[in-house]
């Protein structure tokens, strides 16, 4: 795991440093409080660190303050490095966001406990957050998650004239496996196909469950001519075996609908989503097992 | 005992799982700072420079935390909290008491430093 630690003393960084590596932590240095905000807000961000509460310049107090203002996604563990006598500090610090903190002179077991005790609250944190944002069936997004990145998809479309496309999936007669095998077979049978929808997707792409058996599917950078070649990757991926269940095979197919924004002025996301419904629709009527395009990929249709 | 407020070396080992190498690092590190560290505080408060005596201060307590430093803590620390009030009228006595608690600090790690064995 990736631990920061931020200090402007050689000797306890280089304390920190050897001790942190030795409990097989991958540890990233910071000598003061801009460099530790620098790499804490970088992609690949470590989710624990050590800050110091005096350093020149940004203060530890301050990146922490920061880092809770950015609120961050996942959570940074933050645990201040205070001398003793500084009482105030401490509270001022807590206040700011830390997590926890440590007095020097500290000793190894005492950095082992509290890590792991941080650890333990990033995990938590962690099941919480795809608690959130995750629907408890099928593992794919909610619907609530899968709305928001679309609205974020389209408010890039307006300012760096990207396109972006959505694809509406609907299991074809899905009732009918409720009907005749019972609800724990349809959640079976809802589970593996969620998983065949999500196959041929790249890892940016987004899918959602947004209605009983319907998917909602956002592709960035996607005109509507890639996105029917993905519809209709994702069309063969559901339908090309049936799925094993225990009370046998069950044979399943999806209808799609799929619209497209390629340039400003943008339509709304609600738009966009009755144009790839009524694209749904249409693939409905059409004899099911099939992809449909919304009529004029640029306006309501 | 007398030694002991100097420093506890043995208790700044076990803080880092006896980790005598690592100890030695600090220790070099230290020692090559040390200087660096002392004439800050002492410019400070030639200067009656509050705020820059806090820091100097600090840092250089927070540096010898590594080494269970009892009296150049203490030192260090009055400094500080003089820095942070804004008073330095007792600046002077206590900065005579953190030289010479460094002094002995500096001898006792040089002593250590030395013994490679």
């Amino acid at each position: 795991m990736k631990i920061l630690i931020a200090d402007d003393e050689d000797g306890t960084r280089l304390k920190l440093e050897t001790l942190l590596a030795k409990l097989g932590y991958d540890v990233l240095v910071a000598r003061d409080g801009a460099e530790a905000w620098e790499l804490l807000q970088r992609e690949d961000a470590p989710s624990l660190a050590l800050l110091d509460w005096l350093m020149p310049g940004m203060d530890g107090v301050e990146v922490c303050r920061r880092v809770r203002q950015s609120s961050k996604v996942p959570y940074v563990y933050i645990v201040m490095l205070t001398v003793k006598g500084q009482k105030q500090d401490l509270v001022a610090g807590m206040e700011a966001g830390a997590d926890d903190y440590l007095s020097k002179p500290f000793d190894v077991d005492e950095l082992r406990v509290r890590l792991s005790a941080g650890e333990r609250i990033l995990s938590l944190q962690e099941d919480l957050r795809l608690q959130a944002t995750h629907d408890d069936l099928t593992g794919v997004l909610n619907r609530g998650t899968v709305l928001d990145i679309l609205h974020r998809e389209l408010a890039l479309v307006a300012r760096k004239s990207v396109p972006v496309a959505i694809i509406l999936a609907d299991l074809d007669d899905f009732k009918q496996v409720n009907d005749q095998h019972g609800h724990a077979i349809g959640d079976t049978v809802l589970r593996e196909a969620a998983r065949r929808l999500a196959t041929p997707m790249r890892p940016y792409d987004a899918i959602g469950r947004y209605g009983g058996e319907e998917f909602l599917i956002v592709l960035p950078g996607c005109g509507i001519e890639s996105a029917l070649v993905v519809a209709e990757r994702i069309r063969c991926s559901v339908g090309k075996k049936p799925i094993t269940t225990s009370a046998g095979d069950v044979p399943m197919t999806v209808s799609l609908g799929v619209a497209a924004v390629e340039s400003a002025p943008p339509r709304g996301a609600d738009e966009l989503i009755q144009s790839a419904d009524d694209a749904l629709y249409r693939a409905k009527r059409g004899g099911r097992n099939r992809v449909e395009q919304s009529s004029n990929p640029d306006a309501p249709s | 005992m007398r030694q002991l407020l100097v420093s506890d070396l043995d208790a700044a080992l076990n803080a880092l799982e006896g980790d005598r190498e690592l100890l030695r690092r600090i220790v070099d590190l230290f020692l090559l700072q040390a200087p660096q560290l002392l004439e800050e505080v002492r410019e400070s408060i030639s200067r009656g420079d509050a705020p820059t005596l806090e820091r100097a201060a600090h840092k250089l307590r927070g540096s010898v935390t590594n080494f269970v430093a009892k009296k150049t803590y203490d030192a260090a620390f009055r400094l500080e909290s003089m820095g942070r009030d804004g008073d330095l009228t007792q600046a002077a006595a206590a900065q005579a008491e953190l030289e010479r608690a460094m002094g002995e600090l500096q001898a006792t790690l040089v002593e250590f430093s030395k013994d490679r064995a």
